[in-house]
Protein backbone atom coordinates (compact mmCIF):
# COMPACT_ATOMS: atom_id res chain seq x y z
CA UNK A 1 0.00 0.00 0.00
CA UNK A 2 1.66 3.04 -1.27
CA UNK A 3 0.64 6.55 0.21
CA UNK A 4 1.70 8.31 3.89
CA UNK A 5 2.82 5.52 7.08
CA UNK A 6 1.54 8.59 8.98
CA UNK A 7 -1.20 10.79 8.58
CA UNK A 8 -2.35 14.08 11.20
CA UNK A 9 -5.51 15.48 10.77
CA UNK A 10 -6.13 18.92 12.80
CA UNK A 11 -5.10 17.97 15.61
CA UNK A 12 -6.00 19.63 18.86
CA UNK A 13 -4.91 19.07 22.53
CA UNK A 14 -5.34 21.28 25.64
CA UNK A 15 -4.36 20.54 29.69
CA UNK A 16 -5.77 21.88 32.24
CA UNK A 17 -5.10 24.97 33.56
CA UNK A 18 -2.78 25.87 36.82
CA UNK A 19 -3.99 27.12 40.31
CA UNK A 20 -6.47 25.43 42.58
CA UNK A 21 -9.37 24.97 41.54
CA UNK A 22 -7.98 24.83 37.95
CA UNK A 23 -8.58 27.45 35.85
CA UNK A 24 -9.55 26.80 32.27
CA UNK A 25 -8.00 25.25 29.63
CA UNK A 26 -4.77 25.65 28.42
CA UNK A 27 -4.54 24.82 24.68
CA UNK A 28 -1.21 23.33 23.64
CA UNK A 29 -1.72 22.18 20.07
CA UNK A 30 -3.99 23.98 18.07
CA UNK A 31 -5.26 22.28 14.53
CA UNK A 32 -1.80 20.32 13.50
CA UNK A 33 -1.98 18.75 10.03
CA UNK A 34 1.02 16.85 8.45
CA UNK A 35 1.90 13.75 6.81
CA UNK A 36 4.62 11.60 6.69
CA UNK A 37 5.42 9.42 3.69
CA UNK A 38 6.45 6.10 3.71
CA UNK A 39 10.85 6.49 3.95
CA UNK A 40 10.43 10.26 4.58
CA UNK A 41 11.69 11.80 7.31
CA UNK A 42 9.97 14.72 8.87
CA UNK A 43 11.48 17.06 10.84
CA UNK A 44 9.69 19.52 13.42
CA UNK A 45 11.56 22.35 15.43
CA UNK A 46 9.61 25.33 16.94
CA UNK A 47 8.94 26.36 20.55
CA UNK A 48 6.24 24.42 22.76
CA UNK A 49 4.60 21.51 21.89
CA UNK A 50 6.40 19.56 20.17
CA UNK A 51 7.02 16.55 22.78
CA UNK A 52 2.99 16.95 23.64
CA UNK A 53 2.97 16.38 19.90
CA UNK A 54 4.96 13.25 19.98
CA UNK A 55 2.75 11.75 22.67
CA UNK A 56 -0.75 12.52 21.10
CA UNK A 57 0.42 11.13 17.68
CA UNK A 58 1.73 8.22 19.85
CA UNK A 59 -2.11 7.95 21.66
CA UNK A 60 -0.35 8.07 25.02
CA UNK A 61 -2.32 11.45 25.88
CA UNK A 62 -4.98 11.09 23.34
CA UNK A 63 -5.99 14.17 21.45
CA UNK A 64 -9.00 16.75 22.30
CA UNK A 65 -10.04 16.70 18.21
CA UNK A 66 -8.77 15.93 15.56
CA UNK A 67 -7.42 11.96 14.15
CA UNK A 68 -4.05 10.29 13.79
CA UNK A 69 -3.62 7.73 11.00
CA UNK A 70 -0.73 5.31 11.09
CA UNK A 71 -0.66 3.30 7.56
CA UNK A 72 -4.51 4.04 7.20
CA UNK A 73 -5.66 2.67 10.38
CA UNK A 74 -7.43 5.47 12.23
CA UNK A 75 -6.50 5.54 16.10
CA UNK A 76 -8.78 6.75 18.09
CA UNK A 77 -10.96 3.55 16.51
CA UNK A 78 -9.12 1.14 18.27
CA UNK A 79 -9.86 -0.39 21.64
CA UNK A 80 -6.79 -0.07 23.98
CA UNK A 81 -5.67 -3.85 23.24
CA UNK A 82 -5.90 -3.18 19.62
CA UNK A 83 -3.77 -0.13 19.99
CA UNK A 84 -1.06 -2.15 22.39
CA UNK A 85 -1.06 -4.71 19.23
CA UNK A 86 -0.02 -1.78 17.04
CA UNK A 87 2.53 -0.04 19.15
CA UNK A 88 5.63 -1.72 18.68
CA UNK A 89 5.14 -0.22 14.97
CA UNK A 90 5.82 2.99 16.09
CA UNK A 91 8.79 3.36 18.32
CA UNK A 92 9.66 6.79 20.10
CA UNK A 93 13.29 7.52 21.53
CA UNK A 94 13.05 10.15 23.97
CA UNK A 95 15.50 12.96 24.53
CA UNK A 96 16.76 11.66 28.18
CA UNK A 97 18.41 8.17 28.09
CA UNK A 98 18.44 8.20 31.59
CA UNK A 99 14.87 7.34 32.26
CA UNK A 100 14.43 5.79 28.90
CA UNK A 101 16.05 2.47 30.63
CA UNK A 102 14.82 0.88 33.35
CA UNK A 103 17.69 1.18 36.00
CA UNK A 104 16.90 -2.03 37.67
CA UNK A 105 17.41 -4.43 34.38
CA UNK A 106 20.30 -5.13 32.44
CA UNK A 107 20.68 -3.83 29.13
CA UNK A 108 20.19 -7.45 27.64
CA UNK A 109 16.91 -7.89 30.13
CA UNK A 110 15.80 -4.62 28.79
CA UNK A 111 16.09 -5.22 25.02
CA UNK A 112 14.32 -8.94 25.50
CA UNK A 113 11.32 -7.41 27.64
CA UNK A 114 9.82 -5.95 24.28
CA UNK A 115 10.65 -9.03 22.40
CA UNK A 116 8.97 -11.33 24.94
CA UNK A 117 5.63 -9.39 24.22
CA UNK A 118 6.04 -9.71 20.38
CA UNK A 119 6.30 -13.64 21.50
CA UNK A 120 9.54 -14.31 20.18
CA UNK A 121 11.01 -17.66 21.74
CA UNK A 122 13.99 -17.02 24.02
CA UNK A 123 16.79 -18.34 21.76
CA UNK A 124 16.05 -16.27 18.82
CA UNK A 125 15.91 -13.36 21.71
CA UNK A 126 19.41 -13.68 22.87
CA UNK A 127 20.60 -13.58 18.86
CA UNK A 128 18.38 -10.67 18.18
CA UNK A 129 19.52 -9.16 21.16
CA UNK A 130 23.13 -9.66 20.22
CA UNK A 131 22.82 -8.49 16.41
CA UNK A 132 21.40 -5.62 17.47
CA UNK A 133 23.67 -4.38 20.29
CA UNK A 134 26.31 -5.17 17.31
CA UNK A 135 24.82 -3.21 14.85
CA UNK A 136 24.85 -0.04 17.37
CA UNK A 137 28.34 -0.39 17.89
CA UNK A 138 27.83 -1.64 22.12
CA UNK A 139 30.23 -4.77 22.76
CA UNK A 140 28.08 -7.72 23.81
CA UNK A 141 30.57 -8.25 26.58
CA UNK A 142 28.95 -5.37 27.86
CA UNK A 143 25.07 -6.84 27.53
CA UNK A 144 24.97 -7.67 31.10
CA UNK A 145 25.62 -4.65 32.79
CA UNK A 146 23.22 -1.81 34.12
CA UNK A 147 22.26 1.48 32.41
CA UNK A 148 24.30 3.24 35.47
CA UNK A 149 27.49 1.87 33.52
CA UNK A 150 27.23 3.19 30.76
CA UNK A 151 27.51 7.14 29.18
CA UNK A 152 24.93 9.56 28.06
CA UNK A 153 25.66 8.50 24.40
CA UNK A 154 25.63 4.51 24.74
CA UNK A 155 22.46 4.73 26.72
CA UNK A 156 20.77 6.47 23.66
CA UNK A 157 22.69 3.80 21.34
CA UNK A 158 21.15 1.19 23.97
CA UNK A 159 17.87 2.96 23.48
CA UNK A 160 17.89 2.80 19.34
CA UNK A 161 18.65 -1.21 19.62
CA UNK A 162 15.82 -1.61 21.87
CA UNK A 163 13.37 0.96 20.01
CA UNK A 164 14.88 -1.77 16.88
CA UNK A 165 14.14 -5.06 18.27
CA UNK A 166 10.22 -4.02 17.93
CA UNK A 167 10.93 -3.72 14.31
CA UNK A 168 9.12 -0.79 13.51
CA UNK A 169 7.91 0.75 10.95
CA UNK A 170 8.04 4.49 11.92
CA UNK A 171 10.37 6.13 14.72
CA UNK A 172 9.89 9.02 16.56
CA UNK A 173 13.06 10.73 17.67
CA UNK A 174 12.58 12.97 20.10
CA UNK A 175 15.72 15.36 20.68
CA UNK A 176 17.57 12.15 20.64
CA UNK A 177 21.09 13.95 20.63
CA UNK A 178 19.98 17.15 22.67
CA UNK A 179 22.07 16.43 25.94
CA UNK A 180 25.19 14.50 24.12
CA UNK A 181 28.52 15.95 22.94
CA UNK A 182 28.65 17.27 19.86
CA UNK A 183 31.21 14.43 18.72
CA UNK A 184 29.02 11.97 20.18
CA UNK A 185 25.57 13.46 18.74
CA UNK A 186 27.58 13.53 15.30
CA UNK A 187 27.66 9.70 15.58
CA UNK A 188 23.98 8.75 16.34
CA UNK A 189 22.64 10.70 13.96
CA UNK A 190 25.12 8.81 11.37
CA UNK A 191 23.59 5.77 12.94
CA UNK A 192 20.22 7.15 12.51
CA UNK A 193 20.87 7.67 8.99
CA UNK A 194 22.37 4.65 8.28
CA UNK A 195 19.63 2.29 10.23
CA UNK A 196 17.11 4.20 8.35
CA UNK A 197 17.83 2.19 4.81
CA UNK A 198 18.71 -0.81 6.12
CA UNK A 199 15.56 -1.30 8.42
CA UNK A 200 13.28 0.38 6.10
CA UNK A 201 12.56 3.45 8.28
CA UNK A 202 10.48 6.23 8.42
CA UNK A 203 11.49 9.39 10.93
CA UNK A 204 9.46 11.71 12.80
CA UNK A 205 12.96 13.89 14.13
CA UNK A 206 11.91 16.38 16.86
CA UNK A 207 14.73 19.29 17.60
CA UNK A 208 14.78 22.67 18.36
CA UNK A 209 17.91 22.68 16.46
CA UNK A 210 17.66 24.01 12.98
CA UNK A 211 21.27 22.90 12.04
CA UNK A 212 20.50 19.52 12.80
CA UNK A 213 17.28 19.23 11.40
CA UNK A 214 17.67 20.98 8.02
CA UNK A 215 20.80 18.86 7.62
CA UNK A 216 18.56 15.36 7.73
CA UNK A 217 14.87 16.44 7.16
CA UNK A 218 13.39 16.09 3.82
CA UNK A 219 10.21 18.28 5.22
CA UNK A 220 9.96 20.07 7.74
CA UNK A 221 7.45 21.80 10.22
CA UNK A 222 7.88 24.50 12.10
CA UNK A 223 5.60 24.74 15.77
CA UNK A 224 4.88 27.97 17.07
CA UNK A 225 2.49 28.45 20.04
CA UNK A 226 0.98 25.05 19.18
CA UNK A 227 0.09 26.03 15.62
CA UNK A 228 2.19 24.40 13.24
CA UNK A 229 2.93 27.77 11.38
CA UNK A 230 5.17 26.73 8.27
CA UNK A 231 5.59 23.03 6.52
CA UNK A 232 6.98 21.73 3.12
CA UNK A 233 10.01 20.38 1.39
CA UNK A 234 13.17 21.42 3.74
CA UNK A 235 15.34 22.95 1.04
CA UNK A 236 12.37 25.79 0.05
CA UNK A 237 11.42 26.58 3.76
CA UNK A 238 15.38 26.69 4.55
CA UNK A 239 16.01 28.72 1.33
CA UNK A 240 12.88 30.75 1.41
CA UNK A 241 10.66 30.92 5.10
CA UNK A 242 7.41 32.60 5.01
CA UNK A 243 6.31 32.60 8.63
CA UNK A 244 7.98 35.39 10.49
CA UNK A 245 8.85 32.82 13.03
CA UNK A 246 10.50 30.24 10.82
CA UNK A 247 12.46 33.42 9.21
CA UNK A 248 13.91 34.55 12.45
CA UNK A 249 14.42 30.66 13.07
CA UNK A 250 16.70 30.16 9.95
CA UNK A 251 18.33 33.79 10.31
CA UNK A 252 19.45 32.67 13.88
CA UNK A 253 20.95 29.31 12.71
CA UNK A 254 24.18 28.72 12.58
CA UNK A 255 23.96 27.37 9.27
CA UNK A 256 23.04 30.54 7.74
CA UNK A 257 25.42 33.05 9.05
CA UNK A 258 27.92 30.41 7.64
CA UNK A 259 27.19 30.76 4.27
CA UNK A 260 26.22 34.35 4.02
CA UNK A 261 30.01 34.90 5.70
CA UNK A 262 31.12 32.99 2.66
CA UNK A 263 29.52 35.17 0.09
CA UNK B 1 54.49 42.04 27.82
CA UNK B 2 52.40 41.38 30.52
CA UNK B 3 51.44 45.25 30.42
CA UNK B 4 47.94 44.66 30.81
CA UNK B 5 46.92 41.11 31.23
CA UNK B 6 43.77 40.64 33.34
CA UNK B 7 43.66 37.40 34.13
CA UNK B 8 46.91 34.90 33.42
CA UNK B 9 46.65 30.97 34.39
CA UNK B 10 50.05 29.44 34.23
CA UNK B 11 50.68 25.32 34.11
CA UNK B 12 47.35 24.75 36.32
CA UNK B 13 46.80 21.24 37.55
CA UNK B 14 44.37 20.55 39.49
CA UNK B 15 43.72 16.31 41.46
CA UNK B 16 40.85 15.08 42.68
CA UNK B 17 41.38 12.38 45.39
CA UNK B 18 38.61 9.54 45.64
CA UNK B 19 38.26 6.26 47.14
CA UNK B 20 39.76 4.74 44.04
CA UNK B 21 42.59 7.38 44.13
CA UNK B 22 43.46 10.36 42.89
CA UNK B 23 42.45 11.82 39.24
CA UNK B 24 43.88 14.55 37.40
CA UNK B 25 40.98 16.70 36.18
CA UNK B 26 43.67 19.52 34.68
CA UNK B 27 46.97 18.58 33.49
CA UNK B 28 48.64 21.69 32.51
CA UNK B 29 46.22 24.84 31.43
CA UNK B 30 47.73 27.67 29.77
CA UNK B 31 45.46 30.42 29.86
CA UNK B 32 45.86 34.08 29.09
CA UNK B 33 42.53 36.64 29.15
CA UNK B 34 43.18 40.67 28.17
CA UNK B 35 41.02 43.12 29.86
CA UNK B 36 37.69 43.24 28.16
CA UNK B 37 38.43 40.41 25.81
CA UNK B 38 35.44 37.53 25.27
CA UNK B 39 37.74 34.50 25.72
CA UNK B 40 35.45 31.39 25.01
CA UNK B 41 36.73 28.01 26.37
CA UNK B 42 35.73 24.78 24.64
CA UNK B 43 35.31 21.49 25.50
CA UNK B 44 32.84 18.31 26.10
CA UNK B 45 31.79 16.94 29.26
CA UNK B 46 34.20 16.20 31.58
CA UNK B 47 37.40 17.77 29.86
CA UNK B 48 37.61 20.51 33.06
CA UNK B 49 35.88 23.98 32.19
CA UNK B 50 33.73 23.97 35.29
CA UNK B 51 36.71 22.98 37.03
CA UNK B 52 38.73 25.19 35.87
CA UNK B 53 36.24 28.21 36.65
CA UNK B 54 36.02 26.90 40.46
CA UNK B 55 39.80 27.06 40.49
CA UNK B 56 39.91 31.01 39.32
CA UNK B 57 37.02 31.77 41.97
CA UNK B 58 38.54 28.97 44.73
CA UNK B 59 35.13 27.42 45.04
CA UNK B 60 37.15 23.80 44.60
CA UNK B 61 35.40 20.95 46.62
CA UNK B 62 37.96 19.89 49.76
CA UNK B 63 38.61 16.80 48.00
CA UNK B 64 40.63 18.81 45.08
CA UNK B 65 44.54 19.94 45.09
CA UNK B 66 45.77 22.38 43.35
CA UNK B 67 49.14 20.52 41.98
CA UNK B 68 50.86 23.04 40.40
CA UNK B 69 50.94 26.27 38.09
CA UNK B 70 49.98 29.97 39.14
CA UNK B 71 46.61 31.80 38.35
CA UNK B 72 47.48 35.28 38.71
CA UNK B 73 44.40 38.37 38.26
CA UNK B 74 45.85 41.58 37.73
CA UNK B 75 49.21 40.21 38.95
CA UNK B 76 48.00 39.38 41.87
CA UNK B 77 48.04 35.43 42.49
CA UNK B 78 44.59 34.10 43.26
CA UNK B 79 45.51 30.63 44.59
CA UNK B 80 47.42 32.24 47.84
CA UNK B 81 45.09 35.10 48.88
CA UNK B 82 43.90 35.09 52.19
CA UNK B 83 40.06 34.71 52.77
CA UNK B 84 39.19 38.48 53.41
CA UNK B 85 40.96 39.83 50.44
CA UNK B 86 39.59 36.67 48.28
CA UNK B 87 35.72 38.09 49.91
CA UNK B 88 36.40 41.54 47.81
CA UNK B 89 37.25 40.04 44.74
CA UNK B 90 35.07 37.35 44.41
CA UNK B 91 31.65 39.35 43.08
CA UNK B 92 33.48 42.26 42.93
CA UNK B 93 36.33 41.61 40.96
CA UNK B 94 35.58 38.27 39.19
CA UNK B 95 32.32 37.16 39.20
CA UNK B 96 30.53 33.85 37.91
CA UNK B 97 27.06 33.03 36.43
CA UNK B 98 26.49 29.02 36.60
CA UNK B 99 24.91 26.35 34.21
CA UNK B 100 21.51 25.44 36.58
CA UNK B 101 20.48 29.25 37.50
CA UNK B 102 17.71 27.48 39.62
CA UNK B 103 20.46 25.86 41.82
CA UNK B 104 22.40 28.74 42.54
CA UNK B 105 19.59 31.31 43.65
CA UNK B 106 17.24 31.13 46.29
CA UNK B 107 14.41 29.79 45.07
CA UNK B 108 12.24 31.41 48.08
CA UNK B 109 13.75 34.72 48.21
CA UNK B 110 12.94 37.94 46.76
CA UNK B 111 14.71 38.47 43.53
CA UNK B 112 15.35 42.21 44.80
CA UNK B 113 16.90 41.26 47.85
CA UNK B 114 19.54 38.28 46.07
CA UNK B 115 20.71 41.14 44.11
CA UNK B 116 20.90 43.68 46.90
CA UNK B 117 22.61 41.87 49.42
CA UNK B 118 25.82 42.06 47.38
CA UNK B 119 24.97 45.69 46.06
CA UNK B 120 25.35 46.72 49.58
CA UNK B 121 28.08 44.89 50.71
CA UNK B 122 30.67 45.30 47.69
CA UNK B 123 29.70 48.97 47.03
CA UNK B 124 28.30 50.23 50.22
CA UNK B 125 24.69 51.56 49.06
CA UNK B 126 22.06 52.73 51.35
CA UNK B 127 18.98 50.41 50.86
CA UNK B 128 17.06 52.69 49.17
CA UNK B 129 19.72 53.25 46.64
CA UNK B 130 20.28 49.40 46.06
CA UNK B 131 16.65 48.75 45.02
CA UNK B 132 16.61 51.81 42.57
CA UNK B 133 20.03 50.17 41.23
CA UNK B 134 18.64 46.50 41.23
CA UNK B 135 15.80 48.39 39.00
CA UNK B 136 17.80 49.90 36.66
CA UNK B 137 19.91 46.21 36.42
CA UNK B 138 17.02 44.42 35.60
CA UNK B 139 15.96 46.46 33.14
CA UNK B 140 19.33 45.85 31.52
CA UNK B 141 19.08 42.17 31.43
CA UNK B 142 16.07 42.60 30.24
CA UNK B 143 13.57 41.85 32.60
CA UNK B 144 10.68 43.80 33.38
CA UNK B 145 11.95 46.70 35.70
CA UNK B 146 8.41 46.68 37.84
CA UNK B 147 7.92 46.93 41.65
CA UNK B 148 5.91 43.20 40.77
CA UNK B 149 8.51 41.56 39.08
CA UNK B 150 11.61 42.80 40.93
CA UNK B 151 9.54 41.45 44.45
CA UNK B 152 8.65 38.19 43.02
CA UNK B 153 11.07 34.76 44.35
CA UNK B 154 12.84 32.89 41.32
CA UNK B 155 10.66 29.93 41.72
CA UNK B 156 8.01 32.01 40.21
CA UNK B 157 10.69 32.99 36.87
CA UNK B 158 11.44 30.24 34.29
CA UNK B 159 14.83 29.14 33.35
CA UNK B 160 15.77 32.02 30.42
CA UNK B 161 14.47 35.08 33.52
CA UNK B 162 16.47 33.04 36.18
CA UNK B 163 19.25 33.17 33.99
CA UNK B 164 19.02 36.92 33.36
CA UNK B 165 18.21 37.69 37.06
CA UNK B 166 21.71 35.84 37.54
CA UNK B 167 23.83 37.83 35.31
CA UNK B 168 22.16 40.80 37.08
CA UNK B 169 23.46 39.93 39.94
CA UNK B 170 26.57 38.79 38.74
CA UNK B 171 26.93 42.42 36.98
CA UNK B 172 25.43 44.63 39.87
CA UNK B 173 28.81 45.62 40.68
CA UNK B 174 31.11 45.76 37.42
CA UNK B 175 33.04 43.12 37.34
CA UNK B 176 36.39 43.24 35.38
CA UNK B 177 36.02 39.41 34.87
CA UNK B 178 32.97 37.91 34.31
CA UNK B 179 33.35 33.86 34.33
CA UNK B 180 29.96 32.16 32.63
CA UNK B 181 30.21 28.52 32.87
CA UNK B 182 27.48 26.99 30.12
CA UNK B 183 25.52 29.82 30.90
CA UNK B 184 22.76 28.64 28.35
CA UNK B 185 23.01 25.30 27.95
CA UNK B 186 19.54 24.36 29.38
CA UNK B 187 17.87 26.50 27.89
CA UNK B 188 16.33 25.81 24.10
CA UNK B 189 17.86 27.59 21.11
CA UNK B 190 16.35 31.22 20.51
CA UNK B 191 16.63 31.93 24.47
CA UNK B 192 20.26 30.68 23.93
CA UNK B 193 21.24 32.81 21.44
CA UNK B 194 19.28 35.67 23.25
CA UNK B 195 21.36 35.06 26.81
CA UNK B 196 24.90 35.27 24.58
CA UNK B 197 23.65 38.15 22.62
CA UNK B 198 22.84 39.80 26.29
CA UNK B 199 26.06 38.65 27.67
CA UNK B 200 28.34 39.78 24.40
CA UNK B 201 26.24 43.19 24.99
CA UNK B 202 26.83 43.92 28.30
CA UNK B 203 30.63 42.51 27.82
CA UNK B 204 30.94 45.74 25.04
CA UNK B 205 29.00 48.33 26.99
CA UNK B 206 31.12 47.54 30.42
CA UNK B 207 34.43 46.50 29.04
CA UNK B 208 34.68 43.81 31.13
CA UNK B 209 36.22 40.83 30.04
CA UNK B 210 34.28 37.68 29.39
CA UNK B 211 35.08 33.58 29.99
CA UNK B 212 32.55 31.59 28.60
CA UNK B 213 32.94 27.79 29.26
CA UNK B 214 30.68 25.83 27.08
CA UNK B 215 30.40 22.83 24.91
CA UNK B 216 28.90 24.14 21.57
CA UNK B 217 31.35 25.52 19.63
CA UNK B 218 28.90 26.73 17.36
CA UNK B 219 27.19 29.32 19.62
CA UNK B 220 30.12 31.10 20.23
CA UNK B 221 31.75 30.99 16.77
CA UNK B 222 30.50 34.82 15.96
CA UNK B 223 30.68 36.48 19.52
CA UNK B 224 34.14 35.18 20.72
CA UNK B 225 37.09 37.03 19.76
CA UNK B 226 39.36 34.03 21.18
CA UNK B 227 38.81 30.50 21.75
CA UNK B 228 40.35 28.05 23.30
CA UNK B 229 40.01 24.30 23.19
CA UNK B 230 39.77 21.94 26.03
CA UNK B 231 40.41 18.44 25.84
CA UNK B 232 41.03 16.21 29.17
CA UNK B 233 42.50 19.09 31.33
CA UNK B 234 44.61 20.58 28.68
CA UNK B 235 43.96 22.96 26.05
CA UNK B 236 45.18 21.90 23.15
CA UNK B 237 44.48 24.93 20.78
CA UNK B 238 43.88 28.54 20.74
CA UNK B 239 43.63 31.41 18.76
CA UNK B 240 41.15 33.88 17.54
CA UNK B 241 37.44 32.71 16.89
CA UNK B 242 37.91 33.54 12.63
CA UNK B 243 41.23 32.26 12.42
CA UNK B 244 40.22 28.19 14.47
CA UNK B 245 37.42 28.57 12.23
CA UNK B 246 39.33 29.30 9.02
CA UNK B 247 42.70 27.09 9.68
CA UNK B 248 42.23 24.34 12.67
CA UNK B 249 45.12 23.03 13.04
CA UNK B 250 44.42 20.10 16.12
CA UNK B 251 43.23 16.99 14.85
CA UNK B 252 40.54 17.19 17.06
CA UNK B 253 39.63 20.66 16.42
CA UNK B 254 39.49 19.72 13.00
CA UNK B 255 37.22 16.46 13.62
CA UNK B 256 35.18 18.12 15.73
CA UNK B 257 34.15 21.22 13.40
CA UNK B 258 33.32 18.07 11.30
CA UNK B 259 31.00 17.11 13.73
CA UNK B 260 29.14 20.17 13.74
CA UNK B 261 25.42 19.51 11.30
CA UNK B 262 24.11 22.30 9.04
CA UNK B 263 21.55 22.42 6.33
CA UNK B 264 24.63 23.27 3.95
CA UNK B 265 26.00 19.43 4.87
CA UNK B 266 22.34 17.59 3.49
CA UNK B 267 23.27 14.40 2.15
CA UNK B 268 27.05 14.08 3.07
CA UNK B 269 28.26 12.50 6.42
CA UNK B 270 29.01 14.37 9.32
CA UNK B 271 32.01 13.85 10.68
CA UNK B 272 33.07 11.34 13.52
CA UNK B 273 35.16 10.59 16.31
CA UNK B 274 36.24 6.85 16.87
CA UNK B 275 36.18 5.95 20.78
CA UNK B 276 34.97 8.32 23.38
CA UNK B 277 36.56 11.37 25.49
CA UNK B 278 38.81 9.58 27.91
CA UNK B 279 37.20 10.34 31.67
CA UNK B 280 39.75 11.82 34.40
CA UNK B 281 40.88 8.27 35.86
CA UNK B 282 42.03 6.57 32.40
CA UNK B 283 43.76 9.42 30.43
CA UNK B 284 46.41 7.55 28.31
CA UNK B 285 50.02 8.95 28.25
CA UNK B 286 51.74 10.87 25.69
CA UNK B 287 48.80 13.08 23.98
CA UNK B 288 45.51 12.50 25.57
CA UNK B 289 44.03 12.43 21.86
CA UNK B 290 45.86 9.49 20.29
CA UNK B 291 43.95 7.21 20.67
CA UNK B 292 41.27 8.49 18.84
CA UNK B 293 43.52 10.32 16.29
CA UNK B 294 43.63 9.36 12.60
CA UNK B 295 47.83 10.96 12.63
CA UNK B 296 49.08 9.40 15.92
CA UNK B 297 52.29 8.01 15.30
CA UNK B 298 54.37 6.40 17.97
CA UNK B 299 55.74 9.52 19.33
CA UNK B 300 52.66 10.94 20.13
CA UNK B 301 52.03 7.67 22.42
CA UNK B 302 54.92 8.74 24.36
CA UNK B 303 55.93 12.20 24.71
CA UNK B 304 53.03 15.24 25.58
CA UNK B 305 53.09 17.27 22.94
CA UNK B 306 53.71 21.09 24.36
CA UNK B 307 51.24 24.11 23.18
CA UNK B 308 53.52 25.59 20.81
CA UNK B 309 53.17 29.18 18.60
CA UNK B 310 52.07 28.31 15.21
CA UNK B 311 52.90 30.70 12.08
CA UNK B 312 49.85 33.09 12.35
CA UNK B 313 51.13 34.66 15.38
CA UNK B 314 48.83 34.34 18.55
CA UNK B 315 48.25 30.67 17.27
CA UNK B 316 48.71 28.18 19.10
CA UNK B 317 48.27 24.21 19.09
CA UNK B 318 49.46 21.20 21.27
CA UNK B 319 50.17 18.53 18.40
CA UNK B 320 53.15 17.45 16.64
CA UNK B 321 51.42 17.16 13.09
CA UNK B 322 49.08 20.40 13.01
CA UNK B 323 47.13 21.05 10.55
CA UNK B 324 49.02 17.62 8.84
CA UNK B 325 46.21 15.61 6.00
CA UNK B 326 44.14 12.83 6.90
CA UNK B 327 44.67 9.65 5.42
CA UNK B 328 42.27 8.52 3.87
CA UNK B 329 39.91 5.65 5.49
Amino acid sequence: MSGPILLVQNLSKTFAGAGIPRRGRFPVLKDVSFSIEEGGVFGLVGDSGKTTLARTILYLDPPDSGEVFFRGIRLSSLSAGKLRKLRPRMQVIFQDPHRALDPRLTIRQSMEEGMKNLGLPKKKRGAEVKTLLDRVGIPWSQADLYPREFSAGQKQLVAIARALSMRPELLILDEPAANLDVSVQAGVINLLLDLKGEYNLSYMFISRDLDLTGYLAATLGVLKDGRLVESGPAEDLLANPQHPYTRELVENSLTFMDLNKEE
Amino acid sequence: MSQDVLLDIKDLAVEFSARRGRFQALRGIDLTLLPGQFHALVGESGAGKTVTAFTILRLLPDSARVVQGCVSFQHHDLLSMSGDVLCNVRGREISMIFQESAKYLNPSMRADRQIMESVRFHLGYSDKAAWEYTRDLFAKVGLPPDRETLARCPLEFSGGMRQRLMIAMAIACTPLLLIADEPATALNAGTQKQITGLLRKIRLESGMALLYMTHNIGLVRYSADYISIIYAGKIIESAPADILFEEPLHPYTRLLLACIPGWNKRGRRLGEIRGASPGPGDIPPGCAFHPRCPLAQPNCRETVPPLVRMKKAPHRCACFYPGKEFPQA
